[in-house]
């Protein structure tokens, strides 16, 4: 209990594949700063539940298809 | 820089103006003997009202010309007022060592009143500790944003 996991995602590999998008952009369709989707997107942030179902959304990916947890 | 960031520097700067106004102005009554008459406390008082105004004109000017130059210096881009979930994550943070810092200052000045120390420089003290709790807090929001 209270083992922090590491969590990781492809993020930045998304975006790429869709047509360049920037993090600005990404930012924009969540509703949280450009600095947020840069801090997710370095594994120095780990979003709400919520906020990674939103992120997932936009991608059209499974969760678990953006976020990968390594024990 | 995120508006949550902008503001807590904002913050920063508020607090040390107001506290710098009070420890300059209940300093001058101290040594002036002010708090040792029969109604120096509630000189004291008046005082802290006035602070809670000035802080209150002091917030509201930082935060206006602090955005003007801002848009200015950026010309528009990049300004934006979003306060998400990261910013409410590092608010938190923030908060907790604002209230250990203020705690850990309480308490010091009740030993300190215990020891004999006078009431006014005790009340003084428990102001200072909350200044200094809110600026420990800010700095920790800071370091929490790191480069953004």
């Amino acid at each position: 209990m209270g083992n922090k996991l590491k969590i990781t995602n492809n993020i930045r590999r998304l975006r790429l594949e869709a047509d360049d998008m920037t993090q600005a952009q990404l930012a924009k369709r969540l509703g949280v700063t450009r600095q947020t989707v840069a801090a997710i997107e370095k594994a120095r942030y780990s979003p709400s539940l919520d906020l990674a179902f939103q992120i997932a959304d936009v991608f059209g990916r499974r969760l678990e298809q953006v976020f990968t947890r390594h024990d | 820089m995120p508006y949550a960031k902008r503001s807590v520097w904002f913050q920063v700067i508020t607090t040390m103006t107001v506290y710098i106004f009070f420890g300059v102005s209940f300093w001058n009554g101290y040594t002036a003997g002010s708090y040792d008459e029969p109604d120096g406390f509630a000189d004291l008082g008046k005082l802290l009202f006035l602070l809670v105004f000035i802080g209150i004109v002091v917030t509201i000017v930082v935060n206006i010309v602090g955005s003007i130059l801002l848009a200015v210096v950026k010309k528009g881009r990049d300004v934006e007022f979003i306060h998400d979930e990261r910013d409410r994550s590092i608010d938190f943070v923030g908060q907790k060592i604002s209230q250990a810092v203020t705690g850990i200052g309480f308490v010091g000045s009740m030993a300190l009143l215990a020891g004999g120390v006078h009431p006014a420089l005790i009340f003084f003290l428990m102001l200072s500790a909350f200044a200094l709790g809110d600026v420990c807090g800010n700095i920790a929001r800071l370091l929490a944003y790191g480069g953004d």
